[in-house]
């Protein structure tokens, strides 16, 4: 094993032999990436086809079955297909530069963790071809109605395995890697918060996707092989499966902002010019959220019925998370106060993410209120509380993220100007997409559905046109990545004046292989 | 890397890969989990019959109370159901029968897996079924129609400001028995 070939220097295949045999932490990360993008742009295509046949009332562009094709695997995609494998490429590329790590603890199973990808890939799009049509229950995979899918049914059960098996692999080698590959010095507590946010993520997708398998496992023999885990006719329960699925699910949501929280954590003091308010707060903090997400799952599932203790517990677990993600917000804002803040394209989309991810944060406290559930459930209140959270939280992020980093991993600056356009056009219209959904949603619009009453017609509208042009300005991102690609104004290794920590020593763009020579910590 | 680091890596490794494995199984062990959590909460109407023998009849604490009494059946039913009548008023602390009849309309012989529901999930733990369809499989002829029993028991403390009770069963088809008769 020792004398297993290790390149000091960047001697690597070319071609596609090096994308499919590489085991460097940065190429797979830019695989990661490259690949989130691609399925950003295939979900939203099916978002923007969504919104055209929501623009008026009545059946216009799209056969009702196909539409809830697209609702369901537009969620697919965009949860497994574009946040969550653009984090791991965030991961990939950083974390190891940000503890002064050679590469990845395990790179080999960092390749084949990203390759399952594509495969799962496959299988899910695969499935608008099959007799049947694509699953189209819902994300949440609810039996019994997706037992009704078609052909597609196993395809999309083996999606989800795959899916799965890529990020616990994942998971597993970005914990041993900064468990393992700290720099000398580097303690815990001085990680910077990204590579905090992601231990965390990291040991929730060890707990809860296996859980998820499960879940699909069972579907797929109730389906098969006659057994009856959700099957009231053989002694099972369908509720039962929500609560499965929700003990993923609710940890699931957080595997998706954490490391969003991480990415906001180092933009912001950088542009601030100061270091990040109460380290360890925000430590605690992300922990704090983390645990809370395992015992808060069944706010999900009010209107199943459930006794008025259950309904009370859940609703005040679900209340307190509230708490550590305020100490989160007033900890950036405290951040910002009295420093010296500029307003590049990055710390653009941290400001937009701290502020509109609290819009969705408020409407979740509002929809912990069961008595007010009981009215928002499966409405377009839910629907905006969500794109709210997931878009300008999430999706925010990892755009600020990438035009923070961008620099570093091409060694040029894109231009700043479209970045600029970039956000303010996406910041604009990202309100005028999601916010009439909440008043379509408290007027009572059903969420998945086709068609609607001509009572809902206008928001729709103005929500549909906000959709279209919020989609046409995401091909800005192409134009200013491709701008830093083949980029003119060279970037220094510490391309933001207020940046630190030890990915701004290495130089722009970062060698092939990161730290040889560990660092230096103090 | 060194050898130190390199074991170090891989027995970590192995123990998250195992942490996973267990999660997986822990997944399946929700199920029965979830029944245990339901039958000790008495959130769920229990299938097994309650024991005649430690039920003593209370005349002297009767309480009027109103049962209503639902019947539905799922897509796969070709059943006629329905209760014998869809309110009834009932005393608690004594021991009472009601019927529901189901005819088989599928044009074979099938069996039928009822599953009870009881609302507020409240009084679910003190209504006491004694003998009811629902604990074991009913098998019917074609084109059999009969009626079906539960023999129930409200106990006496059932709490004051419960004064109705809705009591539901759904029919089911057992899987399969349809497929067989073809």
């Amino acid at each position: 094993m020792s004398d297993s070939t290790h390149d000091d220097h960047d001697t690597k295949p070319t071609g596609l032999k090096r994308w499919l045999f590489t085991t460097n932490h940065k190429d797979i990360g830019t695989l990661y990436l490259v690949t989130s993008l691609i399925m950003f742009f295939v979900g939203g295509s099916m978002a923007m086809m969504i919104r055209l046949e929501l623009f008026q009332p009545g059946l216009q562009f799209i056969d009702p079955q196909f539409f809830n094709s697209l609702v369901t695997v537009h969620a697919l995609v965009m949860v497994f297909g574009a946040v969550m494998p653009a984090f791991v490429g965030l991961a990939n590329w950083m974390i190891p530069m940000m503890i002064g790590a050679p590469d990845m603890a395990l790179p080999r199973l960092n390749n084949w963790s990203f390759w399952l990808l594509p495969f799962a890939f496959t299988l899910l799009i695969l499935t608008f071809f099959l007799p049947g049509g694509a699953p189209a229950g819902g994300w949440t995979l609810y039996p019994p109605l997706v037992l009704q899918t078609g052909d597609s049914f196993p395809f999309l059960v083996f999606a989800v395995h795959l899916l799965g098996a890529s990020s616990i692999m994942g998971a597993i080698n970005i914990i041993v890697t900064i468990m393992n590959m700290r720099a000398p010095g580097m303690t815990l507590m001085k990680m910077p918060m990204f590579v905090w946010t992601w231990l965390i993520t990291a040991y929730l997708l060890i707990a809860v996707m296996p859980v998820l398998a499960g879940a699909v496992t069972m579907l797929l023999t109730d389906r098969f092989f006659g057994t009856s885990f959700f099957n009231a006719a053989g002694g099972g329960d369908p509720v039962l499966f929500q609560h499965v699925f929700w003990f993923f699910g609710h940890p699931e949501v957080y595997i998706m902002i954490l490391p969003s929280f991480g990415v906001i954590s180092q933009i912001v003091p950088a542009f601030s010019r100061k270091p990040l308010f109460g380290f360890s707060s925000m430590v605690y903090a992300t922990a704090s959220i983390a645990f809370l997400s395992f015992i808060v799952w069944a706010h999900h599932m009010f209107t199943t019925g459930m006794p008025i203790a259950g309904q009370l517990y859940f609703m005040l677990g679900t209340m307190l998370i509230a708490i550590p993600t305020g100490v989160k917000i007033f900890n950036w804002l405290a951040t910002m106060w009295k420093g010296e803040l500029t307003f590049e394209t990055p710390m653009l989309f941290a400001i937009g993410f701290i502020l509109m991810f609290a819009i969705g944060g408020f409407s979740g406290l509002m929809m912990a209120i069961v008595p007010v559930d009981y009215q928002y459930h499966d409405t377009y209140f839910i629907v905006a509380h969500f794109h709210y959270t997931l878009v300008p939280g999430s999706v925010f992020a990892l755009m600020g993220a990438a035009y923070y980093w961008l620099p570093k991993w091409t060694g040029y600056y894109y231009n700043e100007k479209i970045g600029q356009w970039h956000f303010w056009t996406s910041a604009v219209f990202v309100n005028v997409l999601f916010f009439p959904q909440h008043f379509l949603g408290l007027a009572g619009m059903p969420r998945r559905i086709p068609d609607y009453p001509t009572q809902f017609a206008d928001f729709n509208m103005v929500s549909s046109i906000g959709g279209f042009l919020f989609g046409a300005s995401q091909l800005l991102f192409v134009w200013a990545v491709i701008s830093s690609v083949k980029g003119k104004q060279k970037a220094p290794a510490k391309a933001w004046e207020g940046a630190e920590g030890l990915e701004w020593t290495l130089p722009s763009p970062a060698p092939y292989h990161s730290f040889n020579t560990p660092p230096k910590v103090d | 890397m060194a050898e130190q680091q390199k074991s170090a890596t891989i027995s970590m490794a192995t123990r998250l890969a195992v942490t996973a494995l267990v999660m997986f199984a822990f997944g399946f062990a929700l199920v029965p989990l979830y029944d245990i959590f339901c039958e000790v909460t008495g959130i769920r109407s229990p299938i097994e019959a309650s024991n005649a023998s430690t039920i003593i009849e209370h005349p002297e604490l009767a309480r009027t109370i109103k049962l209503e009494m639902l019947a539905s059946t799922n897509k796969d039913g070709p059943w006629e159901f329905h209760p014998a009548r869809d309110t009834l008023e009932v005393q608690t602390g004594l021991m009472q029968d009601i019927e529901y009849t189901a005819h088989n309309l599928s044009g074979f012989q099938i069996t039928g897996i009822a599953t009870p529901d009881i609302q507020p999930a409240e009084a679910a733990k003190y209504f006491r079924k004694v003998e009811c369809f629902c604990f074991n499989e009913q098998k019917f002829a074609t084109d059999e129609e009969r009626n079906l029993t539960v023999r129930f028991y409200i106990e006496p403390d059932l709490p004051a400001h419960i004064d109705t009770i809705t009591l539901a069963y759904t029919l089911f088809t057992k899987p399969g028995a349809l497929a067989n008769n073809k």
